[in-house]
């Protein structure tokens, strides 16, 4: 499940021009691990918690997403790369093989930044996303 | 306690019961789940030193509330553990959550003790 999730995010994030203008190619959007040496500005999601909520007799799934921009230029890069994501993600419904995505909310922002030894500041902008799915 | 409402007299003294009973539970339940999330925080954080997972602790009846409990960590990087930071030499990408995981997991068994509570 988490593949077939994590390909959903993936074709849903990268279907997006107006997402991937703003990133340094159009493939530029990882799911968890970052290739070492990645040009910016990219996009990383995760899985961030969540599973079975074993409530009702199918299965359904209860999962929280961070799906964030990093940038090197400024803040405001990032906070653009996060409202092209909002607009991809919340409230939209996703193709999740195997599955049925009846729910997909933010639910809280985060931004921040990474100062660099080298002087060089990494900022990100972001959001939790809550993705909930039933078994079709 | 009897309130009137319109011409009616409401007798809410069994209601009045309830709620009071239910604060206690409710705090219980509040307690349990913190202590849960905390046991769980500290499986999952990463460790070298085991600094961070010996700093995870939980405050109960948080600023006098008795329905208020927070699970946190004491040291400076936990965060960027949970979140996602660049190295600083190598600037790899590195992530490991390990205190939403454990409130994620805690989640429906708490929402369950909760909804106990109105049956």
């Amino acid at each position: 499940m988490i593949n077939e999730l994590a390909g959903a995010m993936y074709t849903r994030l990268s279907g997006g021009t107006a997402l991937t203008d703003l990133l340094a190619s159009t493939t530029s959007i990882y799911h968890g691990r970052v290739p070492d040496g990645a040009s910016f500005p990219y996009v990383v999601f995760n899985l961030q918690g969540g599973g079975d909520e074993n409530i009702v007799p199918s299965r359904m799934k209860n999962l929280v997403l961070y799906v964030r921009g990093y940038s090197k230029t400024s803040q405001a890069s990032a906070g653009s790369i996060d409202a092209q994501i909002d607009t991809l993600l919340h409230g939209q419904t996703l193709s999740v093989s195997g599955w049925v995505n009846f729910w997909t909310a933010r639910e809280s922002d985060l931004s921040g930044f990474e100062p660099m030894p080298n002087g060089e500041t990494i900022w990100n902008a972001g959001g939790m996303y809550r993705i909930r799915l039933d078994k079709s | 306690m009897p309130t009137r409402a319109g011409g009616f007299e409401v007798d809410t003294r069994k209601l009045d019961k309830l709620l009071q009973e239910l604060e206690p539970k409710a705090s219980r339940a509040v307690r349990t789940s913190a202590f849960a999330v905390e046991a769980g925080a500290k499986v999952r954080a990463p460790h070298e030193t085991y600094a961070l997972r010996n700093s995870i602790k939980t405050k109960t009846n948080y600023e006098g509330d008795p329905l208020r409990a927070i699970v946190h960590d004491e040291v400076g990087y936990g965060i960027y553990q949970e979140l996602g930071f660049h190295h600083y030499i190598s600037g790899q990408f590195i992530q490991n959550p390990f205190m939403i995981p454990a409130l994620e997991a805690e989640r429906p068994k708490f929402e369950k003790a909760m909804r106990r509570l109105f049956k």
